[in-house]
């Protein structure tokens, strides 16, 4: 059956003309940037194959739709029906592999090309962890996007006259494409944020996102985060729903598909940590711009009377960051006024010896009660959620340690609305840390490893994760860099093998000119904001890759 | 034997098919209609295809909506039927050789056997786009030949053939036929149909209004059909439903049928006469 399949598809010339001149379209336009050097363009390379998601997803649901409705159009399929396979809807399952078969090899031709234009910077990648982030993203963006297509292209193959399936294509075309982002960004600007168009817009929000304008972030790379996996699968598990319904023998199929296809929406609509650089004002740091500026949300400053002179976190990273915190505080007081970030929930809390206390929460202020007096020597804070700009998640982490994901003492303000920008709030630098992260990623961070949990003394801990390099300098200096980088920022030269030495060699001099010693360089993701730099005692965060 | 139970089948508001009941035996079998009487409906639901909204249709007491055994011995042409354009013919009885679980080995036989009964062996190795409109009914009539069906359904097999290509079908249907199959085929041109037919089925409105022999049907109008002229014709036509013209020793003749006794000729009654005269509007 399937060979008849492909006889059809090969033996038509529109069918096959398309089919053939999308390989060579496809490795230009992968091709483009090939040997280019320059900011950003190492992650180019995947961002421009991946922007042919949204024509292969065009292509395909073109040559779905042209291909089964040749089947149609000639009787064929009613013919077929009263056979023992056709009832079964064998010949549209036929042209189904036929048409995953030219699909796979798209997405692999694409994998070779990609591949192909990353070597050419020799950049160290460790453990070939980007090239199987370039592999996944492949398969995710281009094979199962592709494949979305096909479902959509033969579902519509079933309506009789060409209206229909013609415009539901330029819609969904349209929906997918980022025009529609365009026109939803517009329609949220003009309601300062309060429009949930966003929202109806997102649900089709399939394609990559490598439209924007926005810098990369070469840490994390392109998302491959289960919320983008689910819509996707969400939609194809819909519409495999409505083929399976057409098709008598296979209806059965179609409850179960209906069913894959809720918890896939339920999996996308679970909160979770996400980077998403767009208009939207729910993503990155567009939502705080909006949470403190817009909606001027309440920032207090008020001393807490106490000090926190330790901390030992037990961190979980999944969909969202969970964390389980015990403090060591230095005065028993009737209530603790505490700073987290507003996207953390806190679940509960307790004394050190696990007496429950109650507690307030409001924006980003938590108010403990020891309405018992008792001798509080130690506070267990156990919360979780995320933050659109320091997201924590199975792809990669990026927690500043000037930034309130673990809470502070009394109220801080901690956005600025002059700079629309976060402020430092570190802490005292005396304060011990212990600190155990859950999560297969590797860390970098700012303390010292010691079997599964970081230790040491810190004014704030910082966590990385992601597509990063640590390089030991001399005085006890180390930087974590993103690798994919690709330029030496301080002559422009392509970071690969010869690259790296002069890199380090200026950033080794740099920091003896600061006079810095015994000192850790993050070099952070930008998500879009200023290009700054925060001091701590023993780290400096910058987002740039110099100092 | 294929049983048709009390079988309705309804399209939103519209009642397509109205308590249909039949007991089909071995034979050929016509079903006559006008346009919208039903037929394409009824014979969809007999291969499967349609689910009747209400009652059943049953092949040896198995419904044949579920019964593997039916779908196996069912050979259907539909009413529009062109072939893949692309493929040879031989290459296209393989696909449809492979939807009826034909075994490889015994495939090829098969193919030219159905080709031969078709009359289109010599186009084997030609693409079905090289074929006329007449050979792809033919070839459309092999494909359900396959597999050596034992109930053989013909959606309006002649319609757009020329008067050759209609003879010709006449005569592979007759030259095909076997003792243990039944055939049903379609249409609303009764020439095809009345030298062909062992009972014709008769439908109006969704319902089967009659099943007749060729015979049968034409006595329902028995004693009933005249041939006017057109002068008696004008004077006359109240009384009476026209069935033809024709020109004859150049005067228009009209054959028409009546209750009533008419000042005109009357003729023997056929077929045609009695199809018209039963579905007349009363």
């Amino acid at each position: 059956m399937i060979k008849d399949a492909a006889r059809v598809f090969y033996r038509s010339k529109l069918l096959i003309g398309i089919a053939l001149l999308t390989l060579p379209f496809c490795g230009c336009y992968a091709f483009r940037y090939y040997g280019r050097t320059g900011i950003g363009m190492i992650p180019a390379q995947l961002q421009q194959a991946l922007s042919l998601s949204l024509y292969l997803f065009i292509i395909t649901m073109f040559l779905s739709y042209e291909y089964h409705k040749k089947l149609k159009a000639t009787g064929i399929a009613e013919a077929a029906a009263a056979t023992p396979e056709g009832k079964n809807g064998q010949p549209f399952w036929s042209a189904g592999i036929v048409l995953s078969i030219w699909i796979c090899m798209v997405t692999l031709f694409l994998i070779l090309c990609v591949i192909c234009c990353y070597s050419f910077y020799h950049i160290k990648d460790p453990n070939g962890e980007y090239i199987k982030h370039i592999i996944w993203n492949m398969l995710l963006n281009i094979f199962l996007i592709m494949e979305l297509g096909l479902l959509i292209g033969s579902f519509l193959s079933r309506f009789r006259n060409r209206f229909v399936p013609y415009f539901t294509m330029i819609l969904a075309a349209y929906l997918v494409s980022p025009y529609s982002e365009e026109l939803a960004g517009q329609i949220s600007q003009s309601t300062d944020g309060k429009s949930p168009v966003y929202r109806f817009v997102e649900l089709f929000n399939i394609m990559p996102l490598v439209y924007t304008k926005f810098a990369p972030n070469y840490s994390f790379g392109e998302s491959l985060l289960p919320y983008r996996v689910a819509l996707i699968l969400f939609w194809c598990a819909a519409v495999l729903t409505g083929i399976f319904l057409s098709v008598p023998r296979t209806r059965k199929w179609g409850k179960l598909s209906a069913l894959l296809s809720c918890v896939c929406l339920l999996v996308y609509l679970v909160p979770s940590s996400k980077v998403i650089m767009n208009g939207n004002p729910a993503n990155t740091l567009a939502h705080d711009q909006y949470y403190y500026s817009i909606q001027n949300a309440k920032l207090r400053d008020e001393e807490g009377g106490y000090h926190i002179r330790s901390y030992r976190m037990e961190l979980s990273v999944g969909l969202r960051l969970t964390a389980d915190v015990l403090m060591e505080v230095d005065e028993s007081l009737p209530e603790y006024k505490m700073t987290l970030y507003h996207g953390y929930k806190v679940k509960s809390v307790s004394d050190g010896n696990n007496h429950p206390l109650k507690v307030s929460q409001e924006g980003d202020y938590i108010t403990v009660k020891n309405t018992e007096n008792l001798n509080i020597q130690k506070i267990r804070l156990v919360y979780s959620g995320c933050s659109p700009a320091y997201y924590s998640n199975i792809q990669g982490i990026f927690l500043p340690g000037y930034f309130a994901y673990y809470p502070r003492t009394g109220f801080v303000p901690l956005f600025d609305r002059e700079t629309y920008d976060f402020k430092e709030c570190f802490v005292n630098p005396n304060t011990e840390f212990a600190v155990k992260v859950n999560t297969d990623q590797t860390l970098y961070t700012n303390l010292e490893k010691n079997g599964k949990w970081y230790h040491g003394k810190s004014d704030g801990v910082t966590i990385l994760s992601g597509f990063y390099c640590r390089k030991v300098l001399s005085n006890g200096n180390s930087i974590v860099y993103p690798y994919l980088y690709g330029v030496n920022i301080y002559d422009g030269q392509v970071m690969g093998e010869k690259g790296l030495t002069k890199y380090y060699e200026m950033m080794e001099n740099r920091l003896t000119d600061l006079g810095r010693k015994n000192t850790i360089v993050f070099c952070v993701p930008n998500v879009n904001q200023v290009v700054n730099q925060h001091d701590g005692k023993n780290q400096i965060i910058t987002r740039s890759i110099a100092i | 034997m294929l049983e048709i139970r009390s079988v309705s089948k309804k399209f939103r508001k519209k009642e397509a098919l109205s308590s249909v009941n039949l007991q089909l035996k071995q034979g050929i079998y016509g079903v006559l209609g006008d346009n919208g009487a039903g037929k394409t409906t009824l014979l969809r639901c007999i291969a499967g295809l349609y689910q009747p909204t209400k009652g059943k249709i049953c092949w040896n007491q198995k419904d044949v909506m579920t019964s593997k055994e039916y779908q196996s011995i069912l050979g259907y042409l539909p009413q529009e039927f062109e072939g893949l354009k692309e493929l040879k013919v031989r290459e296209f009885l393989e696909y449809f050789g492979d939807l009826k679980n034909v075994s490889q080995k015994e495939l090829p036989e098969m193919i030219d056997s159905v080709l031969a009964a078709v009359n289109l062996s010599e186009k084997k190795e030609d693409k079905v786009r090289t074929l006329s409109g007449g050979m792809r009914r033919r070839l459309g009539i092999a494909q359900a030949l396959l597999n050596h069906p034992q109930v053989l359904l013909f959606d309006e097999p002649t319609a757009g053939l020329d008067p050759k290509e209609r003879l010709r079908f006449q005569n592979l249907i007759l030259d095909n036929r076997q003792s243990n199959r039944i055939v049903l085929i379609s249409t609303h041109i009764v020439s095809d149909i009345e030298a062909l037919c062992d009972y014709i089925l008769v439908m109006k409105s969704g319902k089967i209004i009659g099943v007749y022999s060729p015979e049968q049907l034409a006595d329902e109008a028995g004693g009933k059909v005249y041939q006017l002229t057109e002068n008696q014709y004008e004077q006359q036509k109240s009384h009476c439903i026209m069935i033809t013209k024709t020109q004859e020793k150049n005067q228009k003749l009209i054959r028409v049928v009546s209750e009533e006794m008419l000042d005109g000729k009357l003729t023997e009654s056929t077929v045609e006469d009695g199809y018209i005269w039963i579905t007349r509007e009363v």
